[in-house]
């Protein structure tokens, strides 16, 4: 946990300047500011449709913004595209994986596209599959036999097999047993204690409280707040009602 | 059990759509069954009228058309069956709801029987009124017709049922097997191109000779006649609704109810089964070991994949591909024999080279429908849009990946569907060329305006796909205009192919500049589905 303190002073691997991004008229990101470090868990909260998922839509690519700069681990998402997108590994709340193919061929696909070599891609799977508890024989059937839980397993497993240096999760917990968060959550932990950056989004404010080093809590398109949660670890048990305040609910 | 039905009908005909589109669409769908039923008692009508003078002709084409559209009937029973009764989703939502089996199983029935009523009277109630309005029929004959599609049901229906639970294992079984599944797709498709080359046949020699007794000699009439008696269950039917002989009316619904009562139990065991004890659909294999490919060699495997292993695309596409040389051979010289007899050879004597002008256009439509089927380069992606946005590869490589594989699977089956035409002497080596030069072009076209389709949808909104649907007709139509015009004025054929070809390019090449220089741009704006 004292390695965020350590990191105050490293480069930030995400940084978002003033980012403006509005659907027609409506103006959803007001000139967001937020930097995230390498060795860090980062918890990105805000009640829904407030603007996390188009936030990091626009972090990895996938959105075009009005305004603003973003830059993973020195690399603008607009200008230098491929360099940034090399830098992370993404996993959207809703499992994105290509139905027509099998666990296998897919993560193949996903090493073939990062250009992972032939004995990395066995010692992460092995180790991935492990891990989540992904059968590999369950890896010879299409993706389109699998459950929610099992496709959303296989994506977590493809977007960590090129060890990327940024773990990007948009609410990853959505469908999956107990067990499998419990792992996710000791997962995402390892990975920031391995000098990563993880920068995570949940509805779960119990799982972000307890997990996170820092947290941001988004509201009217910018950063209303950021904790850092080993600074003031009272904020853990008070996280919920520094959320509800935000949007001027009671508990 | 009326939710149910709702639900059903609800997934079956869509609600994505306004109430002011919805009701369009309704007024158009009422328009179009009106105009479609006139039209078919207008035909009925006249082929009654030119063979009622031939001895038994009436009632053997009765039987025939009746026979026939009984099979093609249980064939569409039999599959709606299949999707309402294994639809896996729909099993998965129902299966945590304080609904019974009983009411389930009731509601998809009714629809079922909804359905069929819909296109019993759509296909064999106009035979009834040509009938009637020729043998000066009381209106209790039109009254009584009405219930021939509730009297047809339980014999289709039984059947169809006693079928389902085997159809959804075999397509099961196949689904899992890409080579068995493309294997059984191809024996399908040739087989239904052989059917249709058949039935194309006899409609050629029907408008070539212009007789319609050709079909009905006294032949051709005893064997009909000798058939009836194996044309269960239309000879009762016959027997019951044009003859109002009632002593076929028991041994009919006897046996009807026999078969409606098996196909049911068996289609109620099955659901229970499928419902309840679905089974596992692990194989375990080994895994082969990973081979390392490049970036450009991962997405054209996975383009490959996305047409050819998703069930959709084999019928639509791919098996269409396959059949694509069989069908253009067929159609183009049944048209060519069309177009060298009759009356139709004066026309053809006024514009020299009309005959290579309709020959290229057949090859140019037939191409570009066929790759219609392969046309949502983006959409068939889903959710993994946000993968194709994520990945470190440019957007302009990912698109050209993916429109190159449609593009070139579709021009080796037209380079194919050339050489057959050349190689049986359909046309001439000069005019095969031409014909796959423009045809090319064609597609590479139609390939562009389709992307630019894919590439502009919004907020989650269905593709619109009218600009290709209509560039995908316009284009080989205005080419042929052209020629024909050029041709009319007295240029050589060769130039009018030219001058048609010049045409479609000079239209084709404003999307195609927009695609190309915007595409990157609409790519990143298009929203992916969260």
């Amino acid at each position: 946990m004292s390695q965020v303190q350590n990191n105050q002073t490293n480069t930030p691997s995400v940084v978002i300047k003033d980012l403006h991004k509005s659907y027609g008229k409506k103006k959803v990101l007001k000139g967001l500011n937020l930097e995230v470090y390498p060795g860090e868990l980062f918890g990105f909260i805000g009640k829904n449709g407030i603007g996390k998922s188009t936030t990091i839509d626009c972090v990895i690519g996938s959105k075009k913004y009005n305004s603003g700069t973003i830059t993973l681990n020195g690399y603008n998402i607009t200008t230098e595209p491929l360099l940034a997108k090399e830098q992370f590994g993404y996993v959207a709340s809703e499992p994105s994986c290509y139905d027509v193919m099998t666990g296998y061929e897919y993560l193949e696909f996903i090493a073939s596209i990062y250009r992972v070599s032939e004995g990395d891609f066995v010692r992460n799977m092995r180790y991935l599959c492990g891990r989540l508890k992904l059968d590999q024989r369950e890896l010879n059937n299409r993706i389109a036999n699998y459950s929610h839980g099992m496709k959303q397993k296989l994506c977590l497993a493809g977007s960590l097999l090129y060890n990327p240096a940024i773990w990007i999760l948009d609410e990853p917990t959505v469908g999956l047993d107990i067990m499998a968060v419990e792992e996710l959550k000791k997962m995402m932990r390892e990975y920031a204690n391995h000098g990563k950056t993880v920068f995570v989004t949940s509805h779960n404010i119990d799982l972000v409280s307890k997990l996170c080093d820092r947290v941001a809590i988004i509201n009217d398109g910018k950063v209303a707040v950021l904790y850092d949660l080993n600074k003031e670890p009272n904020r853990r048990l008070h996280l919920s009602r520094a959320f509800m305040n935000i949007y001027g609910e009671d508990l | 059990m009326i939710n149910l039905l709702i639900k059903d009908f609800r997934l079956m005909f869509g609600n994505k759509q306004s109430l002011s589109k919805r009701i369009v669409s309704v007024i158009f769908s009422a328009l179009f069954f009106v105009a479609f039923i006139v039209v078919e008692i207008f035909l009925f009508r006249t082929i009654l009228k030119t063979i009622k003078d031939i001895k038994y002709a009436s009632t053997a084409f009765l039987t025939l058309f009746l026979f026939v559209t009984t099979i093609l009937i249980t064939i569409g029973n039999l599959f709606q069956a299949k999707r309402l009764f294994f639809d896996a989703k729909d099993i998965e939502q129902l299966s945590n709801r304080p609904v019974s089996n009983t009411q389930i199983i009731m509601s998809k029935l009714l629809y079922l029987f909804f359905i069929h009523y819909a296109t019993s009277i759509m296909f064999e109630y106009p035979l009834f009124v040509a009938y009637g309005l020729l043998a000066n029929k009381s209106p209790m004959f039109y009254y009584t017709g009405l219930f021939y599609p509730v009297a047809t049901f339980f014999f289709e229906m039984g059947v169809a049922l006693l079928l389902v639970y085997p159809l959804w294992l075999f397509t099961r079984f196949i689904k899992r097997r890409f080579w068995l599944e493309m294997a059984v797709s191809l024996v399908l498709i040739c087989g239904l191109t052989l059917v249709y080359s058949y039935v194309l046949d006899i409609f050629i020699k029907l408008v070539a000779d212009n007789d319609l007794l050709s079909l009905f000699s006294q032949e051709s009439i005893n064997g009909f006649i000798g058939f009836q008696k194996y044309a269960f269950p239309v000879n009762f039917l016959i027997d019951i609704f044009f003859n109002k002989h009632n002593s076929a009316l028991f041994p009919f619904l006897c046996i009807s109810f026999g078969v409606f009562g098996m196909g049911l139990s068996i289609a109620i065991f099955a659901f229970n089964y499928v419902r309840n004890f679905s089974a596992s659909t692990t194989i375990n294999k080994k895994p082969r070991p990973f081979k390392t490919k490049s970036v450009t060699s991962a997405l054209i495997k996975k383009e490959f994949g996305l047409i050819a292993k998703n069930s959709d695309y084999i019928f639509s596409y791919t098996g269409l591909l396959i059949a694509q040389p069989l069908l253009l051979y067929f159609v183009t010289k049944s048209i060519n024999t069309v177009l060298n007899s009759g009356t139709i050879q004066y026309f053809a004597a006024l514009v020299p080279g009309l005959i290579d002008y309709v020959d290229i256009l057949l090859v140019m439509m037939f191409t570009v429908i066929i790759n219609q089927g392969a046309n949502s380069y983006i959409t068939m992606e889903e959710r993994t849009i946000k993968n194709m946005k994520t990945i470190p590869v440019p957007f302009g490589k990912q698109l050209v990946i993916k429109v190159s594989i449609p593009f070139a699977l579709s021009s080796l089956s037209l380079i194919i569907s050339c050489v057959v035409l050349w190689a049986t002497k359909t046309v001439t080596l000069q005019l095969m060329l031409f014909a796959l030069l423009i045809s090319v072009v064609l597609l590479f076209v139609f390939q562009i305006i389709s992307l630019w389709e894919e590439l502009s949808i919004r907020h989650g909104k269905p593709r619109s796909s009218s600009m290709s649907s209509l560039f995908s007709y316009l284009l080989p139509v205005v080419y042929a205009v052209t020629a024909i015009l050029l041709s009319y004025k007295g240029l050589p054929t060769n130039v009018t192919i030219w001058g048609g070809l010049a045409v479609i390019v000079v239209i084709g090449a404003v999307p195609v500049t927009i695609v190309f220089t915007r595409a990157n741009s609409m790519f990143l704006s298009l929203e992916a589905i969260n």
